[in-house]
C-alpha cells in the first residue's frame, strides 16, 4: 500500500509553516551561542578551566595551602586568595583574616584559589560571578573585582555532610 | 467524538494559532534569557 | 487506513501482560507517594518551620539535621529515579505490545529485568532508611554510602537494561514479521528511549563498578572525585531525556487523539526522536561548567552541543502545539489564541498533560539558560536548579505521567477512573503549587541561595530571601496536596470493586497522523546509521577528555561518611 517501497526515494516533507519555525528556532539558538561567546571570549567572563592537580591527602602541608589566606601581589590592585574547603568550614572563614595586615580595597582584582581536603564542596561569592566546585585533587580558580566596599559572603553550595548549611565565610572590602 | 475525515492533510490546515503561540514563546524566551545574561554582564569578568 | 491493511491478526494485551504492567505502576506510584512526603518537609524547613523532629518516627535513626539530608536523598532517589524508571518501563511495555500488536518476544526476560529492579529498590532502601546512605541522589564521591546503596542502584539499572533487551528483541521480531511496514511512531519512540538509556548508563556503570565499589570494598585506596563526576554526568543529563521522552511520546502520539485531532507531522516527530538519540549523551560537561578539572574549551563545545539538543525540543513545541490546534479547530475553536479554550479541559488526562506542557515551557527556557556556558555562573548550585528541574522532571514528566495514568490504570484494570472530576482538579492544584514554588526557587536562586541546603538553619540567609522562602513553603505544600489527590485517585481506581460496564473498555489512545507515515523517508526508520553516528559523536565529544582524566590521575581521595570529617569515619 505504501506509495513507494520503504519510502526509499521519498524526501522529508515539512509543512511550510513549520519550515519557517525551524529557521527561527535555529536563529534563536545561534543568537544565544553568539552572546555567550562574546561574554566569554571578549568580555572575559569565563568558566573555570584546568588549573592544577594536587594531592588532597597532603595538600595542607604544602605551601601555599599550609598558610591559606590573602597574598598582596600589587598593592591596591591585585590580590590572590587561597582557601581550603573542609567539612564543614572554609579555612580561613574571613578574608582578609582578622589579624592580617593587608586590606583588599574596592576596585582591586582578586583571584580565588580553592581546593578541598576531604569531600566535594561548592564555592560561591554572593553578588559576583565567582561560582565553582571545590573538588578534592583539583584547584579551582576564578577572578573578580569587588566594586563596592562592604562584606561579601562566600558559601558552600554543594552538599558536604552534616554541617553543610553553616559552611560560609566573608570577604571584607575596604574603601 | 469527532467525525473521522480521512482525506484531511496538512495542506488544508494552516496552524495560525501555533505560529502566534511560538512567536509569543520566542518573545518570552528572549526576554528571560537576556535578563539573566544582563545579570551575568553586571557581575563582571572572571579572568 | 493504510497502516491497518497488512497487519497480522490484532493481538490484545493478555491478563498477564496487564498485571505485569500494573506491577510497574504499583511500585512507581508507591515510590512517588513515599518520596513526596519529604518535599513539603523540605519546603517548610526553608521557611523556618521544621517538622522533622515531630516526624522522627518516619526515620529508623533520627539524627537532627541529618534527617533533612536523609529525606532529601529519599526524595531524589524515590521520585527522580524510582518513580520515573518504573513508570517508564511499564509504559514502554504497554506501548510496545499495543502498537506492535504482538506479545513481548521473551516475556521471561522482561520479568527478570523488572523483578531485578524491585530487588534493587529493596536493597537500596535498607541503607537509605537507616541513614547509612544520606549522600543525595547524585552520591558524589568521596562521600561514601553503605555498599548496599550502590548494589541496589546497580540492580535497578541492570534490570532496566534487561527490560530494554526484551523490547529490542520484540522490535527485531516485529520487523522480521512485517518487512514492508514502518515501525509505528509510538513503538519507535519508546524503544529508542530505552536504547538511549542503555548507551547513557554506561557512564554511571563505569562510575559505580569501576570507581566506587572498588573503593567501598577496599580493593583500592581511594577515588578520583573529578573523574567520578565526569562519569556521573555522562549519564546525568541523558537521564533527563530518559524521563522526558516517554512524555514527549505521549504528547506526540497519544494526546492529539485524546484531544480529538491528529499528529501534525509523523515525520518530524520521528526526526525529533532520532535527534534525541544522537544528541542526548555527548553534552554532559554542561553540568560541569564550574568543575576545576575540565578544560573550558570542552565545556564550550558541550554547551554548543546542548544548544543542538534544544533544537528537537523546539521542533516538538511546534508539532505538538499544531496537533493540539488542529484538534481544537475541529472542536470549533476560534481565534488566534482562543482555540486553546476549545481543548477538552474537562478530561483529567488531557488537562494534566496540557498543564505539564505549559510548565515545561518555563522549564525549557530555564534549561537553555543553564546550558549557556558562562551564564551558568549566575545560577549554578543555587535553588534556581531544583526550581528548574521541578518544571522538567516534576512537571513535564510527572504531570504527564499523571495524565497517562488516568487512562492507563482503567485500561489495565478494566475499572473506571474514580472521581474523574477530582482528576482534573488534582492537576490544577499541582500546577498552581508548582508555579508558586518554582517561581520562588528561581528568584532566590538568582539572589544566590544555595541548593541542597536547609535554609531555615543557614546563618547567612539575608532578610530579602524570607518572602520567597515562604512562597517555597506554600507552593511545596500545595503541590503535595495535588500529588496526594493523584495517588488516592489511582489507588482507589485500582482497588475498587466497581468494574467498567460489560462491553466497555478504555483503549490506549493512539493518534493518527496528518501525513501518511508510510510516506516518510526510509532513513527515519533505520537504526544503523543513527546508532553509528551516535557512537561516533560520543567518542568525539568525550574520548579525549576521558583519556586525559583517566590517565592524568595523580592522587586519590579516601571515602568519607557525610557525618564525619575523618576519612572512613
Amino acid at each position: 500500500m505504501s506509495t513507494s517501497e520503504h519510502g526509499e526515494k521519498v524526501k522529508l516533507h515539512i509543512d511550510p509553516t513549520e519550515r519557517g519555525w525551524i529557521r527561527a528556532a535555529i536563529l534563536v539558538l545561534v543568537v544565544f551561542a553568539i552572546s555567550v561567546t562574546i561574554a566569554g571570549f571578549m568580555l572575559g567572563i569565563q568558566v573555570p578551566t584546568e588549573e592544577q592537580r594536587v594531592d588532597p591527602r597532603t595538600i595542607e602541608n604544602e605551601l601555599p595551602w599550609s598558610d591559606p589566606g590573602v597574598r598582596e601581589i600589587v598593592a591596591g590592585e591585585k590580590y590572590d586568595v587561597y582557601l581550603l574547603a573542609k567539612m564543614w568550614f572554609f579555612d580561613p572563614n574571613t578574608v582578609p583574616e582578622p589579624d592580617a595586615t593587608v586590606e583588599i580595597p574596592a576596585g582591586a582584582e582578586v583571584t580565588f584559589y580553592v581546593t578541598s581536603v576531604d569531600v566535594q564542596h561548592g564555592f560561591k561569592i554572593q553578588g559576583t560571578n565567582v561560582n565553582f566546585m571545590a573538588v578534592p585533587g583539583e584547584v579551582s580558580k576564578l577572578t573578580t573585582v569587588f566594586n563596592e566596599p562592604g562584606s561579601y559572603d562566600y558559601i558552600c553550595t554543594e552538599f558536604c555532610g552534616t554541617g553543610h548549611a553553616s559552611m560560609y565565610g566573608t570577604v571584607n572590602i575596604t574603601e | 467524538m469527532t467525525s473521522d475525515n480521512g482525506d484531511e492533510t496538512q495542506g488544508e490546515f494552516k496552524p495560525r494559532g501555533t505560529v502566534a503561540f511560538v512567536a509569543a514563546f520566542v518573545a518570552v524566551l528572549m526576554l528571560m534569557w537576556f535578563s539573566i545574561y544582563i545579570i551575568l554582564l553586571s557581575r563582571g569578568a572572571t579572568i | 487506513m493504510v497502516t491497518e491493511t497488512t497487519r497480522t491478526p490484532v493481538y490484545e494485551l493478555t491478563k498477564s501482560d496487564k498485571s505485569f504492567i500494573g506491577w510497574h505502576i504499583f511500585f512507581a506510584v508507591t515510590a512517588l507517594a513515599v518520596g513526596s512526603i519529604f518535599g513539603p518537609l523540605q519546603a517548610l524547613q526553608h521557611a523556618g518551620i521544621d517538622l522533622y523532629p515531630d516526624l522522627n518516627f518516619l526515620f529508623i535513626e533520627f539524627n537532627g539535621v541529618n534527617a533533612y539530608y536523609q529525606g532529601l536523598t529519599l526524595h531524589g532517589v524515590l521520585n527522580a529515579l524510582i518513580w520515573t524508571t518504573f513508570f517508564i518501563t511499564g509504559f514502554t511495555t504497554l506501548v510496545v505490545i499495543r502498537t506492535l500488536k504482538r506479545p513481548l518476544a521473551i516475556p521471561l526476560l522482561n520479568r527478570v529485568g523488572f523483578w531485578m529492579m524491585v530487588v534493587g529498590l529493596v536493597v537500596a532502601a535498607v541503607p537509605l532508611l537507616g541513614d547509612n546512605a544520606s549522600v543525595l541522589y547524585t552520591f558524589y564521591p568521596p562521600l561514601e554510602a553503605d555498599v548496599l546503596f550502590y548494589l541496589g542502584l546497580v540492580l535497578v539499572v541492570v534490570g532496566s537494561w534487561i527490560e530494554g533487551y526484551g523490547f529490542y528483541i520484540t522490535l527485531y521480531r516485529w520487523r522480521k514479521e512485517n518487512p514492508a511496514e514502518k515501525t509505528p511512531f509510538l513503538a519507535l519512540a519508546v524503544i529508542l528511549n530505552m536504547v538511549m538509556w542503555q548507551i547513557a548508563t554506561i557512564g554511571i556503570a563505569a562510575e559505580i563498578l569501576g570507581l566506587i565499589l572498588p573503593m567501598t570494598f577496599g580493593w583500592v585506596g581511594g577515588i578520583d572525585p573529578q573523574l567520578s563526576r565526569t562519569f556521573f554526568w555522562f549519564t546525568g543529563h541523558p537521564l533527563v531525556y530518559f524521563w522526558l521522552l516517554p512524555a514527549y511520546a505521549s504528547w506526540y502520539g497519544m494526546l492529539p487523539k485524546q484531544a480529538g485531532g491528529k499528529l501534525f507531522s509523523d515525520s518530524l516527530a520521528r526526526l525529533a526522536f532520532w535527534l534525541f538519540l544522537l544528541l542526548s549523551v555527548p553534552l554532559g560537561f554542561h553540568h560541569q561548567f564550574v568543575d576545576p578539572g575540565v578544560p573550558a574549551g570542552w565545556k564550550f563545545i558541550h554547551s554548543l552541543l546542548t544548544f543542538g539538543v534544544g533544537f528537537p525540543s523546539l521542533l516538538t513545541l511546534f508539532t505538538v502545539v499544531a496537533s493540539l490546534e488542529y484538534a481544537a479547530r475541529r472542536r470549533g475553536g476560534k481565534g488566534l489564541f482562543g482555540w486553546i479554550r476549545a481543548l477538552p479541559w474537562g478530561d483529567g488526562s488531557v488537562t494534566a498533560q496540557l498543564l505539564a506542557g505549559i510548565l515545561f515551557i518555563f522549564g525549557g527556557i530555564g534549561g537553555v539558560a543553564n546550558a549557556s556556558y558562562n551564564v551558568n555562573l549566575v545560577l549554578h548550585n543555587t535553588t534556581w536548579v531544583p526550581g528548574h528541574f521541578h518544571l522538567t522532571v516534576a512537571s513535564a514528566v510527572t504531570l504527564s505521567f499523571f495524565g497517562i495514568s488516568y487512562w492507563l490504570v482503567p485500561h489495565i484494570t478494566g475499572k473506571p477512573l474514580w472521581r474523574p472530576k477530582l482528576a482534573v482538579v488534582s492537576s490544577w492544584v499541582y500546577f498552581a503549587g508548582m508555579l508558586i514554588f518554582s517561581n520562588a526557587m528561581h528568584t532566590i536562586g538568582l539572589l544566590g541561595a544555595p541548593r541542597r541546603t536547609p535554609l531555615g538553619l543557614a546563618p547567612y540567609v539575608p532578610d530579602e530571601w524570607n518572602g520567597h522562602l515562604f512562597r517555597v513553603a506554600v507552593g511545596g505544600a500545595i503541590m503535595w496536596i495535588g500529588l496526594m489527590m493523584f495517588v488516592v485517585i489511582i489507588a482507589v481506581t485500582a482497588w475498587q470493586r466497581k468494574r467498567l460496564p460489560e462491553g466497555e473498555h478504555i483503549d490506549v489512545p493512539v493518534a493518527e497522523s496528518l501525513d501518511d507515515p508510510n510516506n516518510a523517508p526510509a532513513w527515519l526508520d533505520r537504526w544503523k546509521p543513527w546508532l553509528i553516528a551516535t557512537v561516533v559523536l560520543i567518542i568525539l565529544a568525550y574520548g579525549p577528555q576521558l583519556i586525559d582524566q583517566i590517565f592524568g590521575i595523580e592522587s586519590t581521595s579516601p571515602g568519607f561518611s557525610p557525618q564525619s570529617p575523618v576519612p572512613g569515619g
